[in-house]
This record gives C-alpha cells, structure tokens and sequence, in this order.
C-alpha cells in the first residue's frame, strides 16, 4: 500500500494582469488600453493559438484577428469578471477556424519548437507541454497554469463541465511532471 | 518537484513567449468598418449602411460658439465631418484649426496621435483623411461623406463647406478614391442633443427621429431610438412621410437623390406592412435566449445582431456563442416568431456541417478521407464530440441517420439501454448462455462519458472463474465497440469481489472528510493495471476543493489522492 499526500495549500498565485475596465475603454477607442491590454496578453495568445495550430505564422495571424475582433467587439462585451474567458474563446475559435483551413491545404506541423525562448529549461518544458500532451490535457493544463484563467472560465471556453477540467488538469500536470523530468528536466 | 512549482514554473516558460506581431502592425488595420465590408455580400443593403451611417448629421457645439459671444473671442466656424468616423473641427476667422475632437469612438482612433491644432484647414482636412483611407474608412464610391458647418454668416458657411468639399475630393484623389460629399447646414440642435443624450444614439439618428415624431406625433421617439436607421427610414415610408421632408440637405454631387432613392428601395420591399410595432432589438435578443437552456441563455455572449429585409419581412439576425458552440438565430422583428437555433460545432477534422438541436443527439458525418466523426449532444451537458471512427471498431459499428430529440422527450425518457440489457449485449458476444456461467460480472455506466464518439457501458465478466472478457458497449445500440478476453489475472483470482462503485466514492468522500459539505461534480471511472489490479478513480469537488482519489477496487485501500484548489 503506498499513499502520496499531495497537499497543495494555497492556490497557486497566477497571473491575472489585466484590468476588465480596458475593455470599455477600448470600446471608447482609447487605444492606450488596447496597448495595455495587447502587452498584458498578446504573449499569452500567440502561445495558447501556437498550441493549436502549431505554426508561428498562423499563431500571428490570429493574434492579430484576435485584437482586431476584440476592437470589433469590445463594445458587445458585457462586464462579468471574466475578460480572460472572453479574450480565450475568440482565440481559440479563431485558431480552431484557422486549423480547419490549414487541413485543406498542407498537413499540420507535427512538432513545434519554441526556439525564441533563451532558457533551455523554460524551453524544454514549452516542449513537452506544446508536443507531448494531448489536445485537451493541453489547453486546460496552458489556460490555467499560463494564461491564469480559472477552472471555471476555462469550462465555459472549453464546453467542458467543471469537473472535467479539474480532473484533466490534475493529470495533465502529473502527466507533464513525468515526461519533463524523461526529457531531463533540471528540478528547482 | 510539486504541482506548484510545476506550474510556477510553467508560468515562467510561458511570459518568454511574445509574437512578433507588433501592435501598430494591428492598429494600421483597425478597425475594418462594417458599413465597407458589407457591399460584397450585400451591396443593396450595404449602400444604405453606409448611407445611414452618413446620416448621422455632425452637430455644432453651441456652447464654443456662446462661450466665444462670452468672451469677446472671434466667432469660431465649427465643422463637422462624418464619414462614420465622426470629428469636428473648430477653425477660427483664419481658416486655422482651433480644437479638434471625436464625435464617436472611430472618430476617436482617427485621431488617435495627430496633432492638428494650428494647421489650415485644407491641411488639417488632408491629414484626417490620409488616415482614414489609411485606416480602411474610406474605400470607394460606397462611402459618401457628410460636412456639416455651422457659422453665424450663411455666405461663410458655403465658402468654407466648397473649400473642405474640394479638399476632401483632392485628398481622396491622391488615393484613387472617388466618393460623394455632401454638405449641409444647421440651426439649433439642442433638443437633439438632449435627445440623443438621454437615448445613447447619434445626433443625427435623434435628429432624424424628432423630425419623424413632428410628423406623426402618435410614435413613441423612446422606442424608435432603439431601432436601427434602416429600419426607421422604413416606418417613415410605412407611413408615407417622405424622406425628403426629414432630411435638410445642400447637396453638392447630387447625393440627395442618391440617399432617397437607397432608402425608397429599401422601404418598397416591406410594402405595406405595418411597421411601428417592429420589436426592438432587445426585444429580439431576449425571444431567441428564451429558446435556450437557462445556462446557456446566461453564457450566451452575442457576436453579431443586424436587422435585414427577408423577403419583405424585417428579421433581426443575431449570432452569439454559448461555450463552443456558434448559434444563428433569425427572429421576425414583426411578430417576434424565429427558427429553431442551429449551431455549428468546429471539429477539426471535418468539414462537415452538422446541425445540432437540443436535448441529446448522435450526428454521423463523413471524414473527407473516409472515416465517420460521430457528434453527440448529451442531455446533462449538451458536450459534443467528435471521433474518428476510422481508429475504432469499425466492424461493429452501424451507422444511422441523425436522430433528433426536442426538449420534452430529453426529460421524459432516456435514449440509453440500461446497465442489464449491457449485460446480456455482453454475455451474448462472450458466448455466454446463462447467468450461472458468470462467476462474476461488472458493468460500468458510463453514459454520461463518451467513447468511439458514443456514450457507453463497460462491462467485464468473469467467466468459469478463470477467464475474463471485458466488453465497450454502444449505450444507446447496444452494439460491441470493443472486446478483449484473458485469463483471469492473479490480482483478480486473489482480492475477492469487486466493491461497488457507491461503495468506492463513499470511501473517498469519508477520507476526505467532506461529508458536511455536499461533493459536487462527482465522477468515477475504472483502470486496470498490467498486473490485472483494478482500480476506481474518484473525483468530486467540495469546499472549494477538488479531490481526485485512486481506490483499490477490491480491497477499497485509498492508495493515492491529490487536491487541487479550485479557483
């Protein structure tokens, strides 16, 4: 018999950088706040659309969709307290768009490489998240570990019930642990 | 290393993710207007957008001009120039830009970085729209332009709306672009202002409504600021006001006849119907959300609401997204009467459209290199999903054709076999005969999960005590989508009888202490090792915590369990 307290106080501090008063204010046309907001999380965008259709190209391309519909639509935006949630389901149906189109034309990237980031370890485990996971275990594990979404923002994205995306995120984390440290990654 | 080191560090990796996109790269494309993209599809109807649009008469600030009488300045001359962007200029006697400033929020990314206070007027006039061709506002002859200039001296006021009209056609010029600007003068707007205040809407919608409310005093002005221009042009010819009495212009290339003919068009195709009764757009919204489930209603995030001509008839066309589904609604704006919803579900790996109602649903369609992809809507979740059935058991699966479920008999009766009749499907393809063969069985509901695109049941069955067949079947057909058959494995010959599911959830929600507080979200499955151990794998959340335990299933040990908080 072998039992393994995994006891995990706190919640985990993420990053929740942005304010949702931006978004009116990009309604208003302040663009000031859509450069606030395109710094806060433009990086995490072009990550979470790379993870889906595995071509940096494609991944700028619906960056730049994404700003462009958020300016489009930032008026529609009804203030609930969840910006993030917002901003990922435009993303993801625009990559999952863009994906569709790249079936029709040359075969989807096996493999994807971050070779703009300078850590090797920070490289390595961008590595494994983006190749080794599954689909799903990808997106959930990236939207709450990375992009700092909660559970439930990340069921209403992902059309999943909470309890799904709680049980999948468990194992993806688990399942991410494992391969990183086959791969060699250093531990802290 | 932890789970949370794992994810700090994952938060890490993932800020050295940056595009190379820059910002302005975007902003040089923002925003495309609605009103010029529309002419593809839609050039009819997209001519009057634009024209409305153009309709949104520029006001003069009264208060510049009395805080000027205040002061002794010099009269200021205010112009406005509407193209939707909307910005208004106030030049002093020298044809110098005084103040500059938006009228609305395109108005407000036109000006966004430039500086024209201080130029002459033709330069300040070339600059703006520069960027607004530039900024894809102005893009051919389906845009036309409004000046509107307002001055004390009428004899100024066509000098200087000659000079900004020559302006804008050389500046457009240098860009390839003919468009039609009109000018106009005007009086006192400050019961339009107010109105237009106290309604949100532009000033020359409120204009254009006052106007309409002065000739038929019976309309309510408060219910036709909700309406879209289009359609109030309509009530106005519903009600054989002519346009022309509604709108006040001097036009300079001929776009008067050019906006009445588009809006006579437009209202000759609802004929006679009666139009002051139209249902606003909110009104609309709220008929298609009640035809949604109340959690989708309250994550329905609307994406596009547009009122167009039908045959004749307004209809309100409305898009909006619940979780990862797009849903089309088409609402008559007359009597309020709409379509079922149809959403699209996006597979990746189909170009199938498939069409998805409520209440639970099998969709089959066709891979485009073969293959089926099965969409099922389940009754607790409305979760689609697709699988390539090309990977499955393909012999033992029957396609069908699409079947339909309303609402009612979602509640009333359930489309799957029940956990027995899983059994004999199984007993029957193990070549078992009688229950007394079975020295013990399992069968495992899972309806509620999804496996080869269908809700299944897994049953394992323990045979002459020394073989062991473990069957997926189909939980509506009853159909085999898998089967595997082996000896019976030590850890099973040896553990004894199989706990119970109910009984494995009891023993994790007891080691978790969590029997004060109701588990929610609770789901189970079932593993086997390569040793042939069985385990249970229970999850729940409670107290804001989720609980994810792995239980032997023959001993009911609690072998391993994490927690995760849930934010």
């Amino acid at each position: 018999m072998w039992i393994v307290f995994q006891a995990i106080g706190e919640p985990t501090p993420v990053k929740r950088p942005i304010d949702e008063g931006w978004i009116s204010c990009i309604a208003a046309g302040d663009m000031e706040a859509l450069r606030r907001l395109y710094d806060a999380v433009s990086g995490s965008v072009y990550g979470f659309a790379l993870s889906l259709v595995r071509d940096p190209h494609d991944a700028e391309d619906v960056v730049q969709e994404t700003f462009l519909r958020i300016c489009r639509f930032a008026a529609d935006y009804r203030p609930q307290g969840k910006p993030l949630a917002w901003i990922f389901t435009i993303v993801r149906h625009l990559a999952l768009d863009k994906r569709r189109q790249q079936t029709r034309t040359l075969p989807v990237e096996e493999v994807v490489d971050v070779t703009e980031v300078a850590d090797t370890d920070d490289r390595l485990l961008l590595h494994c998240l983006l190749n080794r996971l599954s689909e799903e275990d990808r997106q959930i594990l990236i939207l709450h570990a990375a992009v700092g979404m909660k559970h439930r923002e990340i069921a209403a994205v992902m059309g999943m019930p909470l309890g799904t995306v709680l049980s999948r995120y468990r194992r993806a984390l688990n399942h991410l642990k494992t391969i990183a440290k086959e791969e060699g990654l250093h531990d802290e | 290393m932890t789970n949370k080191q794992l994810e700090r560090r994952l938060a890490q990796a993932w800020g050295a993710l940056r595009p190379k996109t820059e910002l302005d790269t975007i902003v040089g494309v923002v925003p495309t207007p609605v009103a010029s993209a529309a002419p593809k599809r839609f050039p009819r109807r997209a001519l009057v957008a634009v024209l409305a649009a153009c309709l949104v008469v520029s006001l003069v600030v009264g208060g510049l001009l009395s805080a000027g009488r205040q002061t002794s300045a010099p009269p200021l001359t205010l112009i406005d120039i509407d193209v939707n962007p909307g910005i208004e200029l106030a030049v002093d006697a020298a044809d110098r830009v005084v103040t500059v400033q938006a009228v609305n929020a395109d108005g407000k990314r036109v000006l966004n970085g430039l500086t024209l206070s201080d130029k002459a007027l033709p330069e300040a006039v070339t600059v703006l729209f520069d960027r607004m061709v530039a900024q894809g506002y102005v893009a051919g002859e389906d845009n036309c332009i409004l000046v509107t200039v307002q001055t004390a001296d009428n004899g100024e006021a066509d000098r200087i709306a000659n000079a900004v009209s020559t302006t804008i056609d050389a500046a457009l010029a240098q860009h390839d672009i003919a468009a039609p600007v009109a000018t106009q003068t005007v009086v006192d707007f400050a019961a339009v202002t107010d109105f237009a205040a106290q309604n949100g809407i532009s000033k020359g919608k409120a204009n254009f409504i006052l106007s309409l409310k002065e000739k038929e005093p019976s309309l309510d002005a408060a219910k036709l600021a909700q309406y879209p221009f289009s359609a109030l042009a309509a009530i106005a010819q519903n009600l054989e006001v002519p346009l022309d009495s509604l709108t006040d212009y001097d036009a300079v290339s001929g776009l008067n006849k050019q906006l009445a003919d588009a809006l006579k068009k437009e209202a000759d195709e609802i004929g006679a119907i009666l139009l002051t009764d139209l249902l606003t757009p909110e009104e609309a919204k709220a008929k298609a959300l009640a035809s949604l489930r109340d959690w989708e209603a309250a994550e329905a995030l609307f994406v596009k609401a547009e009122l167009r001509w039908d045959g004749g008839v307004p209809v309100y066309q409305f898009e909006l997204i619940v979780r990862n589904h797009v849903y089309e609604f088409a609402v008559n704006a007359l009597d309020g009467g709409y379509e079922l919803p149809e959403s699209q579900q996006k597979p990746s790996n189909s170009t199938t459209t498939t069409t998805v109602g409520k209440g639970p649903q099998v969709v089959y369609s066709t891979l485009p290199g073969g293959g089926t992809v099965a969409f099922i809507s389940t009754n607790k979740y409305m979760t689609t999903t697709t699988a390539d059935f090309t990977k499955g058991p393909t012999a033992a699966w029957t396609p069908r054709s699409t079947t339909t479920s309303t609402a009612t008999n979602v509640q009333e009766e359930s489309p799957y076999i029940d956990r027995e009749e899983a059994l004999r499907y199984a007993m029957a393809a193990s070549g078992v005969t009688s229950y007394e063969e079975v020295h013990r069985q399992k069968v495992m509901d899972r309806v509620s999960k999804v496996k080869y695109g269908v809700p299944y049941y897994y049953v394992w069955l323990c045979v002459d005590d020394a073989y062991v067949f473990e069957y997926d079947i189909d939980g509506i057909t009853g159909a085999i989508l898998s089967s595997a058959y082996r000896p019976l494995g030590p850890a099973e010959n040896t553990q004894g009888e199989w706990i119970d599911h109910e009984k494995a959830i009891s023993l994790a929600i007891i080691h978790a202490d969590a029997r004060s507080e109701m588990p929610t979200d609770l789901q189970w499955n079932t593993e086997r090792s390569p040793e042939g151990a069985h385990y249970y794998y229970v999850e729940f959340a409670s107290g804001g915590w989720w609980y994810a335990y792995r239980i032997h299933a023959f001993s009911g040990e609690v072998l391993h369990f994490e927690t995760i908080p849930i934010i």
